[in-house]
């Protein structure tokens, strides 16, 4: 019924990101999606506490606090993740009203669509566990325009590469790679602005 | 017998009289009456009172920005729906209305105790009171709040309303059919573009069907009799009356709800248009003066359309304050058509400084321009602060780079409002929303809090926050921001216009999608012949599947316990159609293939079928299934069932965006197989019972193979040698159409061997005993294969999707939770399901520390004992002595004993057998 | 128990069509289907020209007496006819075909009013003139993801997923109670 925009950041696996970064004495604690209301009694609670003690310069690896192990920054680049499947926010939720331009069968509804995520450059399979790193769990702040996929599901069944303006809503898209037949000319008389 | 109805004229149907009740009183009115009309009719004015102080009220206005006149009503076979406005309803044979929020009645209400209190009871009371003493709250305060607040008390029976959602697309979609929204809707239709016009009223016109103007030089009726013979005559010109919008979204998108259709209640309507036409009017907005709240304090242009649309008289000697000359000079001729006294046109100098009438307004003062001070007796008042365009649904979406509206345009002809005014000479309360009791003191509390933010102002006063969104309120309170804090009024801006316009029924929203309508349900092709058998179902997702088959007398734990023992002794059936399956086709499959799962492909002859396991990109496992060498390039893939829709998309974003390059073709079998899995000691048995035209001895067909041909030279299969339960067993796969007869032969040739279908219950004892990994239990989105004790399954020569990140260091660690099984120290003691591991006891009231946590937990009956499988820290080399489970829900510690999780027949031999 | 091998029909009427209406809903039994999937264009150029002796038509249907070819996909193609037996000219196609026949449920709407009941529960405008001409689109009818395709307004064939068969047939019963059919 009600919409609101802008955004929200969430990590990938779904969980927030408390504790160090590589720069030393500098803490975060962001990344909570919508989750934060409920949990920040608890985390600021045992982040106070930590940054409160003495012996700040160096490794706190041993004495970080047990709940917060888990959600260092680390846990991307070295670690497992956490996965919360069904817990935690997902980044892909959303809501159906937009008219998405389907290169092959014009201007369509939202909810024919499935969301794919932010474009991204797949790395070969035998590159390097930092590449990979990087592509998934690593993103640029968002421009003017994001580029992300989506699948037509209740359509041609094709991915689409997709650019989005978050402020007007403005949207361009694109088939990658080769395919068969010609796009059909069904953008007449489907809506849009 | 209606003492107000004027003799003639109105748009009503004098010929149709209706019968309707209002507090248990019998009245009549017309056709085409609302119920505001005909209770003015009757002269009723007292028809509500308000949220907080209970103030008497009655009918402000006649449409849909009504504030006041808050009734329950009940229609004839209906059902009963508060907080309408009576001026929204249309009066209906049968109709049952009553006011709401008064006690015994509207007349007499005991909370009008509450004005005593008004003191107290101010904006943003609730934050500062019920706070003493403290335990009060819970025992007291709470409970008389919930007595006290609110507006209607809801029905809580079932709605038996029909409702419907559609959608409709066109060129240009007008939304309101006053004067402008008809003539933009002629124009774009009669240029040849398709047209959908939608109108809330019950008629087209918009106040052109009162109003004693004129349009294009023609009496305003006259013009409307000539615009409907045009809109009538042309095709891609739709009408819908009825109709409100209420939302407007991004790309042309608009939600509306059109009411009292012959069928339904109410259908919410989605528009897609190409441009949309906002022809919404304007709203009139009240005068700000104590008691404006009193019954028989009206706007005038609504008194207007009650004497000329409706025929009646809302009063008998009326007071006009009206700023606006030529408003003033209309609502003037109105009361003289009706016969209407006029005791005082009040001029634009004047202010009114108090009111009287307790139930009624009776007597008006004021002070006139040269500072004198009058009063006079009346019934009636017609008010009129200026117009105010209706902008809020164009608005609900922003332009690009423009988010607010320019509020000193919007309010431009409420310039000679409020802020002239003197405040000292006031008596008693001025209300600016009257729906929640917001007054002129509480926005000046506000603003001496420290509130002044319009946003703020809204939610600490909570005006314009009720059923009609401050319609004939929010422009009041900008002018009096204005004159409480000086600020310009563009500074001070309008709160955010959002979704609903006017109340929609949460039964139009749902629409038909009502009980098991609400999602699709998918059945595999052995429904019907499961039903037959009295088969009991479970929803597993989508999908409605077989739980388990009790025969006569039989409680579930006795059928799932002859199934499983069916299976482990001689032969069982079971479905397995849910599976996802995928066709692979084209020259580079292998490679696509061998890309996508861990396990090395190359070696996969045709004929031959391998278990495989296919990781996220992070390395963690994500689905497990089979792949089939079918033929030359060509090969047959299964999923989850819980992941098959995931996979399947997954793939095909692999191909299109990722690896364009390679030459593969997709398509999902899925629905096209039926699947039927036999498995037994005597499932060869049965197998050549059912005259498969090829060899199915051990040596012809192996386990792990795929054979094609026919069954009983007729039936065209595909028959997998694989096996979930750990018995030697076949899955039966014929195109879906024949399923019924496939399981007719199945169960009729399986008679023989005392056959058993049997269903997920069974199913997932029979893995369990096996240590068959499954998703959602093993598979658990944080598992590696080496964690379950599959990485000898890895290819350790190529590279497929998480190979990469698989090499992070702590995915590696000995020290991770590995797959063990697990059966009670004691021999017989039942594992509590769901629970964790410790290397000590629970005691209560402890943090305990984890070493692992159950992923499923059985009484087995093959075994006669319980057994469950676990994820252990350091998995089978776990050396920290003993070790239980642990559940503090059930209160319970088990000592358990860790065992290599496969618990029946660990070397495989019965899958060769 | 029968000997003779029968193809079942998916579905069954549940007994929710409104006795006043006048749309009815039957399931067409035993079409064959197959997705065709070239690798290249001229791959299905080829099969056109084999089947209907004409080239393809993107976005609409090529029709015979026979064989009708959906066309809604810009790499693939669906095959249908009114029984499960390809017919002589695409034998030499095999590997371009994927039989799915069973994969499949077709629906049949019958009443003059059939089109205009089935465009207002689409999420596309079936209505606009490119769609009407094409006589086929795939889209989503409520939550289900169907191909519909027509001859005329007054028999409109839905093809389903064979799971959710059932459940549409029963899910478009239940929408006509909403309807007043006169």
């Amino acid at each position: 019924m009600r919409h609101w925009s802008g955004t929200a950041d969430i990590p990938m696996d779904g969980n927030a990101i408390v504790g160090e970064t590589p720069i030393d004495n500098l803490y975060i604690n962001c990344g909570w999606g919508y989750a934060g209301f409920k949990t920040t009694p608890a985390v600021g609670w045992n982040l106070a506490q930590w940054l409160a003690q003495e012996n700040h310069h160096g490794n706190h690896k041993d004495n970080t606090p047990e709940m917060l192990k888990a959600f260092s920054l680390r846990r991307f680049s070295d670690d497992a993740l956490i996965d919360d499947a069904g817990i935690g926010p997902y980044p892909w939720l959303h809501w159906h009203m937009l008219l998405l331009p389907c290169p092959h069968c014009g201007n369509r509804d939202e909810s024919e669509f499935d969301y794919g995520g932010r474009s991204v450059e797949m790395p070969a399979l035998e590159a390097a566990t930092m590449d990979w790193h990087q592509t998934l769990h690593t993103r640029k702040p968002m421009e003017e325009w994001v580029e992300e996929f989506w699948f037509h599901t209740a359509g041609c069944e094709r991915w689409v590469r997709l650019w989005r303006n978050p402020i007007t809503h403005e949207f361009a898209s694109e088939f990658i790679g080769k395919f068969v037949g010609d796009p059909v000319d069904n953008n007449k008389n489907n809506g849009g602005q | 017998m209606q003492p107000r109805r004027l003799k003639k004229g109105g748009l009503i149907d004098r010929s149709q009289r209706l019968q309707f009740t209002f507090n248990n009183q019998q009245l009549q009115g017309y056709s085409g009456d609302s119920l505001a009309s005909a209770l003015l009719a009757n002269n009723i004015h007292l028809v509500a009172r308000s949220i907080k102080y209970h103030r008497p009220r009655g009918i402000l206005s006649a449409g849909l920005e009504e504030t006041s006149a808050l009734v329950t009503c009940k229609k004839i076979n209906g059902v009963s729906v508060v907080n309408l406005k009576a001026t929204e309803v249309q009066l209906e044979n049968g109709l049952i209305a009553s006011s709401q929020n008064c006690w015994p009645g509207v007349r007499f209400d005991i909370g009008s105790l509450l004005q005593l209190f008004s003191a107290i009871l101010n904006a943003g009371f609730y934050y500062k009171t019920f706070m003493w003493p403290k335990a009060a709250w819970h025992r007291f305060y709470e409970k008389l709040i919930r007595r006290i607040a609110g507006q209607g008390r809801v029905n809580a029976d079932y709605d038996t309303n029909l409702y419907d959602n559609r959608n409709a697309f066109c060129d240009v979609l007008v939304i309101g059919s006053g004067s402008t929204g008809l003539s933009a809707a002629l124009e774009a239709a009669e240029s040849g573009e398709s047209v959908i016009l939608i109108e809330q009223d019950n008629q087209l016109g918009g106040s052109a069907l009162w109003e004693q103007t004129r349009i294009d030089l023609l009496p305003a009726a006259k013009w409307l009799a000539k615009v409907a013979g045009k809109v009538e005559a042309l095709d891609n010109l739709r009408v819908m009356t009825r109709t409100l919008a209420f939302g407007h979204y991004d790309h042309g998108c608009i939600m509306a709800v059109q009411r009292n259709q012959t069928v339904t209640d109410a259908i919410a309507w989605r528009f897609r248009a190409n441009r949309i036409t906002f022809a919404c009017g304007a709203t009139e907005q009240p005068l700000v003066f104590p008691g404006n709240d009193r019954p028989g304090i009206m706007l005038a242009a609504s008194v207007r359309q009650y004497i000329y649309r409706y025929g009646v008289a809302p009063g008998k000697r009326a007071v006009l304050a009206i700023r606006n000359p030529a408003e003033r000079e209309l609502t003037r001729q109105a009361l003289i058509h009706a016969g209407i006294e006029i005791a005082m046109d009040l001029d634009s100098g004047s202010q009114i400084y108090s009111t009287r009438g307790r139930r009624h307004v009776h007597r008006v003062y004021w002070v006139d321009e040269q500072n004198h001070r009058q009063n006079t007796n009346c019934d009636l008042v017609c008010m009129s602060g200026g117009w105010v365009p209706n902008q809020q649904l164009a608005s609900q979406i922003s332009a690009p780079g423009k988010v607010k509206l320019d509020v000193k345009q919007l309010l431009s002809d409420t310039e000679w409002n409020v802020p002239k005014i003197d405040i000292s000479i006031i008596k008693g309360l001025s209300f600016l929303d009257l729906q929640n009791d917001v007054t002129r003191k509480d926005l000046e509390l506000a603003v001496g809090e420290g509130y002044e933010h319009i946003e703020l102002v809204k939610r600490y006063t909570t005006l314009g926050m009720g059923t009609d969104q401050g319609k004939t309120a929010w422009p009041n309170a900008i002018r009096e921001l204005e004159r409480i804090s000086g600020r310009d009024i563009s500074d001070i801006g309008h709160t955010t216009f959002r979704p609903a316009y006017s109340p929609v029924s949460i039964g139009a929203l749902v629409g038909a999608q009502t009980d098991h309508y609400m999602t699709p349900i998918r059945r595999t092709p052995f429904h019907q012949s499961f039903s037959k058998m009295g088969c009991v179902f479970q929803t597993s997702g989508d999908w409605i599947y077989s739980r388990y088959f009790p025969k006569p007398g039989e409680s579930m734990e006795q059928a799932v316990e002859r199934e499983v023992l069916a299976v482990r002794h001689s032969i069982g059936c079971v479905d397995m159609s849910t599976l996802g399956k995928v066709d692979v086709k084209g020259r580079d499959a292998l490679e696509f293939l061998s890309r996508l799962y861990i396990n090395n492909l190359d070696t996969l002859q045709i004929g031959r079928v391998r278990y495989v396991l296919m990781l996220r990109e992070d390395g963690i496992l994500w689905d497990d299934g089979i792949v089939a060498h079918l033929g030359d390039s060509h090969y047959l893939i299964t999923m989850t069932t819980a992941n098959a829709g995931a996979v399947w998309k997954w793939m095909n974003k692999l191909l299109h965006l990722h690896w364009p390059e390679l030459d593969v073709q997709l398509t999902s079998v899925s629905d096209h197989w039926a699947s039927l899995a036999i498995a037994g000691p005597n499932a060869r048995h049965l197998l050549a019972r059912l005259q498969p035209d090829f060899e199915i001895d051990r040596d012809n067909f192996p386990f792990a193979s795929i054979r094609q041909g026919l069954l009983a030279n007729r039936l065209p299969c595909r028959i997998l040698s694989v096996s979930f339960s750990g018995e030697l067993s076949y899955e039966i796969n014929v195109p879906a159409g024949y399923a019924v007869w496939l399981f007719e032969q199945v169960m009729h040739k399986g008679v023989h061997y005392d056959i058993a279908a049997y269903g997920l219950e069974a199913l997932d004892i029979l893995r369990i005993e096996k240590g068959h990994i499954s998703v959602g239990t093993e598979i658990d989105g944080r598992t590696t294969p080496a964690d379950l004790g599959l990485g000898g399954m890895q290819s350790k020569s190529k590279s497929f999707i998480g190979s990469s990140l698989l090499q992070r260091p702590a995915l590696g660690h000995s020290n991770r939770k590995k797959l063990v099984g697990l059966t009670p120290a004691d021999g017989h003691s039942p594992i509590p399901v769901a629970s964790h591991l410790c290397h000590a006891p629970w005691q209560p009231g402890t943090q305990p520390k984890l070493v692992g946590n159950l992923t499923a937990s059985i009484f087995s009956p093959t075994l006669q004992q319980p057994i469950a499988l676990a994820l252990l820290e350091n998995g089978q080399s776990d050396s920290q002595g003993k070790l239980w489970v642990i559940s503090p829900l059930e209160n319970r510690s088990i000592e358990v004993t860790v065992v290599p999780p496969c618990f029946v027949d660990p070397k495989g031999e019965r899958l060769h057998g | 128990m029968a000997d003779t091998l029968f193809r079942s029909a998916t579905t069954f009427d549940s007994g929710l069509i409104p006795a006043d209406s006048q749309l009815t809903i039957t399931e067409v039994p035993g079409i064959g289907l197959w997705s065709v999937q070239p690798d290249h264009y001229s791959g299905l150029v080829m099969l056109t020209q084999k089947v209907f002796g004409t080239d393809p038509n993107p976005g609409g249907l090529l029709q015979d007496e026979e064989n009708c070819l959906i066309q809604l996909w810009p790499n693939k193609a669906f095959l249908r006819r009114e029984n499960a037996a390809l017919p002589e000219s695409t034998l030499t196609l095999m590997d371009l075909l994927t039989d799915i026949s069973h994969g499949f449920c077709e629906l049949k709407l019958s009443d003059i009013q059939a089109f205009d009941f089935v465009s207002v529960y689409c999420s596309a405008d079936v209505t606009q003139p490119t769609t009407r001409t094409a006589r086929t689109i795939r889209c989503l009818l409520g939550h289900y993801p169907i191909v519909i395709w027509w001859n005329n307004t007054s028999d409109i064939r839905i093809l389903v997923d064979r799971s959710y068969a059932q459940s549409l047939r029963d899910y478009l019963a239940h929408l006509m109670s909403r309807w007043s059919w006169d």
